[in-house]
């Protein structure tokens, strides 16, 4: 589209190119139809209002039609003078002075001189007005769009607390903020995303907990971002976070607005994107993986110990596989005599070595595991049922696995959903660690845990490290880390994720 | 490794318990007793460490790591060299206990990864990494005392007394870099509670001696190395435990590689900033 | 300056070179391995005979079909490295000595047996200096017979073996003492056993101990475990049995020991005054044959100063009175 082609005054704002509203409606209509004229779902209807050519536009689908003409006829015709008496025609600019400051109408206060800004409102699902004889034009928020409801996240279950998920609208997810936080400390920034799609993302913060420099970098950065399209708050993460290679990212997500309100709370940075529920929370944690909305709501020792089983069952996901194979190979004298054997009998039965078989049943777990997320519904069962043949029985008895491998091979595939925020990193991880104790032998496996370690140790984002930075031995154990205190304890000094900030 | 705050002295300790325990692992059967080891190692552990404390303050109130005078430009060639043959010593600790104990040469095949490493490691993530291997060495080492309570017996300490006391060798004193390299590594600040560190080393080289004795004897045959105490640890259903401290201390040796590698890159770029005619002033490590 | 396409073919290049070099130091392993778990060794004039008990379990993918099956080699040859190599080479697979706890002395061993096991240990890794030493009233060639007409025997004695742990010196101890108290173990129609005496071995070889000097040299040394007396026919099983030894002054000593008896018997002060008598003349005939077993040397050492040492080799018995009390078990 040749904007500058149709004879449109280009103006330069913030650096980029502005087509402007021009005073006659018909060319301002012109653009429009060539913009969207094509497409099904643009609307735009001729009127008049106060004797003034105008033209309503809408999407089909995203503004109601019925709300619209209720509200402009209703007020119109209370204000507008008797039928029978002499035709007042006033000019675009003295009606948009009237509707915009002497009526009731819920315009949008925003002032709309450029095709963008109203392309960018259309979008948004409201109705704009264009007045014969004015460069501005007026947006309506009569949106009417069809979306998903609020209801219970899929990804984090809980017990106690909040069933409310965020949908895939961002105004509603703002609104699900707003009604928790309820005092004027939240603040939203509201801004389209330099893609393809414009599409819309918020970045919410609370004022005097978040610092206001990190808050500004955040913007800046998102700002300047070029994603080719923008489809969830985690698209935005390679620009958050420079550094090419992490396993670890010191970001968390969360479909809950309890969770992202307490998050707010605590100082942090919640971005959301028109068309995901996801929400994307920096700086986090590491322990933040292992704590859920259940843990506050429950007795802190049967909290800690929850916690303890998470981070026991993480290490177990991520070090079993390749500590077996370690053991079996080089260090049977660490693995009980009765077990042992049946260890060896197993090794001997199978085709492949050790890590190799480790490996390939890793491997079809994983596969099993993505296609129970991708196949329709309808083929759950069947395709279950096989999974199961394959690997419990026909697999074994062909001799092709083993009993202890594929044993170990499920406990770990379980436990890895017990912190599901960390599935990406110890999924490769493990594969790291099998590899590393496969080939390397105890060296490869000690050599994969320091090179864990490291990793974990050396990320950080915003200067906050992502591991509790606790005086050792002073306080070696932190009072909401892998156990947790009396809630009551804890509320005494209220937790603000900058005061980790490394010096 | 970008210029930070510093390493914190459990990291700095960290390494030198990994030396210190290269070195039990490593003495034969006839060397000095227990009783020997704590009564002049002490004395000897206080002497290095008012020597570090000494040195760390001149280092800091002549700036001899910093300034760019041919002192300094000698003394960060010099200690160059000294973490160059610690390093080298450690890669052969290391090296000779995963031969001895796993039959492998996986470290050789290992290591230039982690030089790689070390490149990207900062400061604080050596300072977190100490941390938790910390706690697996203490552990580790709670489950080893625990393991061979059993067969310690204090009536293994005494035996005929061939000598006096006094006739007897002074124990080497084991010199390590990190002693008086506290000026341009330790946090600043720290550096008062980093002259401590002689006497970590001396506390796990003495605690090592004493349970050796207290398991295998002072009549232990000259032939026994100081593994062999760790090679009568066993604990429930299992009889053989030594592996797990092996493998803490080969963590703990791969970790002091990787910081050893950091810290010649530091002083290789601070030679080189040092050199006539090249600007700028390295900054703290 | 160079293009960046080179930059980035040297890099490729390099990371190639370095996986290349990573993985020539890299193996894989695997578990299929003969686990020994002991030795037999059997010296004579002329030769060594070493039997190798270990664990060679058949091929099964489903563990639960899988049995531990105990398996028994033996090899002579005219030295002790010789015979371990040829018994090593019997083996189906090679050897893994990681497992290998115990050593057998079979009829005919002797101190010098101790000490050039021990030697090899420490020179191939073909064991633990810390290996439970016990001794076996039957000889390789005699266990190799009993296997191939028992199924069962093999791991019938490894059981045995392992039951009697807490008996069992380890291989160290030879150079702490100047003798060690053997558990015994027999074999008989098809099934191992241990029995209540003991076998002494000393640089002077092996005497048989009968089971009242067996369970009194265990109660000394403070071995755990119930220990068993018959005073006049009357059964007597003490336990959880602790010693204490004081110095009063240099050559007097007092020796406390306490022990609860078995559910169902009550502690007679009678049997106390036996048990001490019976200790305190164990303690007198253990120095004579040149047994510290109470640690009374080290105990004036403490006391008076390390020049202060006995040797039962060069000081005469000090005086030790004993006290004994019993606890009713509840």
């Amino acid at each position: 589209m040749n904007r500058r082609g149709a004879g449109h005054t280009v103006r330069q704002k913030d650096g980029v190119a502005k087509v402007q509203l021009k005073a006659q409606l018909g060319e301002n209509l012109s653009a429009l139809d060539r913009m969207f004229g094509s497409s099904a779902d643009y609307y735009a209807k001729k009127i008049r209002l106060y004797g003034c050519p105008g033209a309503i536009l809408i999407f089909d689908g995203m503004a109601s039609l019925e709300t619209l003409w209720t509200l402009l006829l209703d007020t119109v015709s209370r204000e507008s003078p008797p039928a029978f008496g002499a035709p007042v025609c006033h000019t675009g600019a003295e009606v948009y002075q009237a509707l915009m400051d002497r009526s009731d109408l819920p315009a949008q206060n925003a002032v709309i001189n450029d095709l963008d800004t109203v392309v960018m409102f259309l979008t948004a699902g409201m109705a704009v007005l264009l007045l014969d004889g004015c460069e501005k034009a007026i947006a309506f928020s009569v949106q009417s769009m069809n979306f998903r409801p609020v209801g219970e996240p899929s990804g984090e279950g809980n017990l106690r607390g909040s069933r409310e998920g965020f949908t895939d609208l961002l105004r509603v997810n703002l609104s699900l903020l707003r009604r928790l936080i309820r005092t004027d400390v939240l603040i939203m920034e509201a801004a389209q995303a330099d893609t393809q799609m414009r599409t819309e993302y918020a970045i919410c913060y609370c004022k005097g907990r978040a610092d206001p420099k990190m808050v500004e970098k955040i913007r800046k950065t998102l700002k300047e971002a070029r994603p080719e399209f923008l489809l969830d708050s985690s698209y935005f993460v390679p620009w958050l976070l420079p550094s090419r290679t992490r396993l670890f990212s010191p970001v968390s997500y969360t479909e809950r607005p309890a969770v992202a309100a307490a998050k707010l709370c605590e100082g942090k940075i919640v971005i959301l994107v028109n068309g995901s529920p996801s929400a994307l929370v920096v700086p986090a944690l590491f322990a933040e993986n292992f704590e859920c909305l259940d843990d506050y709501a429950t007795t802190a020792a049967f909290s800690s110990f929850l916690r303890i089983l998470k981070y026991v069952s993480f290490f177990l996901t991520v070090f079993l596989p390749g500590g077996f194979v370690c053991l079996a190979v080089y260090l049977p004298e660490l693995i009980p005599p009765q077990l042992l054997y049946k260890i060896m009998a197993a090794e001997r039965a199978t085709p492949l070595p050790l890590f190799a078989e480790m490996i390939m049943v890793i491997l079809i777990l994983e596969i099993i595991r993505e296609a129970g997320l991708r196949m329709p519904q309808s083929l759950g069962h069947s395709v279950s049922l096989v999974a199961a043949l394959i690997i419990g029985d026909a697999a074994i008895a062909a001799g092709l696995m083993s009993t202890p491998v594929i044993l170990v091979g499920s406990i770990t595939s379980i436990a890895v959903f017990i912190t599901p925020s960390l599935y990406e990193s110890a999924t490769l991880l493990r594969l790291i660690v099998v590899a590393a104790a496969g080939l390397a032998g105890p060296v490869g496996l000690v050599a994969a845990f320091l090179f864990f370690v490291f990793s974990l140790s050396g990320v950080s984002v915003m200067g906050v490290p992502y591991l509790a930075d606790r005086p050792f031995p002073q306080r070696p154990i932190s009072e909401d880390g892998m156990i947790r205190k009396n809630y009551r304890t804890l509320s005494r000094e209220p937790f603000n994720i900058w005061h980790k900030r490394r010096e | 490794m970008i210029e930070s705050k510093g390493i914190s002295v459990s990291a700095l300790g960290l390494g030198l318990a990994c030396a210190a325990m290269a070195q039990n692992f490593a003495s034969v059967g006839d060397t000095l007793s227990a009783r020997e080891q704590i009564l002049f190692g002490l004395p000897g552990a206080a002497a290095l460490s008012a020597a570090s404390l000494l040195f760390s303050g001149l280092a800091m109130r002549y700036r001899i790591f910093e300034s760019g005078t041919a002192l300094s430009r000698c003394a960060n060639a010099a200690f160059l060299l000294w973490f160059g043959a610690e390093l080298a010593r450690t890669v052969l600790d290391a090296q000779s206990v995963c031969r001895q104990q796993f039959g492998s040469n996986a470290l050789i095949g290992l290591l230039p990864l982690l030089v790689l490493l070390s490149g990207w490691m900062e400061n604080h993530a050596y300072n977190y990494t100490a941390r938790i291997l910390w706690w697996l060495l203490l552990a580790a080492g709670a489950v080893c005392v625990i393991g061979l309570a059993g067969q310690m017996h204090w009536q293994r300490l005494f035996g005929p007394e061939t000598s006096s006391v006094w006739q007897t060798p002074l124990p080497q004193l084991a010199l390590y870099p990190e002693y008086f390299s506290l000026a341009f590594l330790c946090i600043r600040g720290r550096e008062r509670s980093g002259a401590f560190l002689p006497f970590w080393a001396f506390g796990i080289q003495a605690g090592y001696s004493l349970a050796l004795e207290l398991v295998l004897g002072r009549m232990r045959s000259p032939d026994y190395t100081g593994l062999e105490l760790l090679r009568a640890w066993g604990f429930g259903f299992f009889s053989r435990l030594d592996a797990v401290l092996i493998l803490i201390w080969l963590a703990i040796a791969l970790f002091r590689i990787c910081f050893l590698c950091s810290c010649i890159q530091l002083l290789w770029r601070r030679s080189v900033a040092l050199v006539p005619g090249r600007a700028g002033k390295e900054g703290r490590a | 300056m160079k293009k960046p396409s080179s930059l980035y073919r040297i890099k490729y290049l390099a990371a190639a070179l370095l996986a290349v070099y990573c993985f020539a130091f890299f193996r894989t392993d695997s578990t299929q391995e003969s686990i020994v778990r002991a030795i037999l060794l059997e010296q004579d004039a002329s030769s060594w005979t070493v039997g190798l008990l270990y664990q060679a379990p058949e091929a099964s993918a489903d563990s639960s079909e899988a049995s531990g099956e105990i398996r028994f080699v033996a090899a002579r040859e005219a030295t002790l490295e010789r015979a371990l190599a040829s018994a090593q080479e019997t083996l189906p697979q090679a050897p893994n000595y990681r497992l290998c706890d115990f050593l057998l002395l079979t009829p005919g061993s002797s101190w010098q047996t101790l000490q050039e096991y021990e030697a090899l240990v420490l020179n191939q890794q073909c064991g633990r200096t810390a290996a439970l030493v016990q001794s076996c009233g039957f000889s390789c060639a005699e266990l190799s017979e009993e296997s191939e007409a028992s199924e069962n025997i093999l791991s019938s004695l490894l059981e045995t073996v392992k039951a009697a742990e807490e008996l069992s010196p380890r291989l160290y101890q030879q150079n702490l003492t100047a003798g060690l108290l053997l558990p015994r173990v027999s074999i008989q129609d098809g099934e191992a056993s241990l029995a209540e005496e003991g076998a002494f071995l000393t640089q002077n070889g092996v005497e048989k101990w009968d089971q009242q000097k067996t369970e009194l040299y265990r109660l000394l040394t403070g071995q755990g475990g119930t220990r068993r007396f018959w005073p006049d026919g009357h059964p007597l099983s003490l336990g959880r049995c602790t010693l204490s030894v004081t110095c009063l002054r240099e050559g007097e000593f007092v020796l406390r020991i306490d022990c609860h008896t078995a559910a169902g018997q009550t502690p007679d002060p009678k049997y106390s005054r036996w048990l001490a008598e019976a200790c305190q003349s164990a303690v007198a005939a253990f120095w004579a044959e040149g047994q510290d077993v109470l640690g009374l040397g080290a105990c004036q050492a403490l006391r008076q100063g390390p020049e202060s040492w006995l040797d039962p080799a060069k000081n005469a018995c000090p005086q030790v009175r004993t006290d004994v009390r019993f606890t009713a078990f509840l």
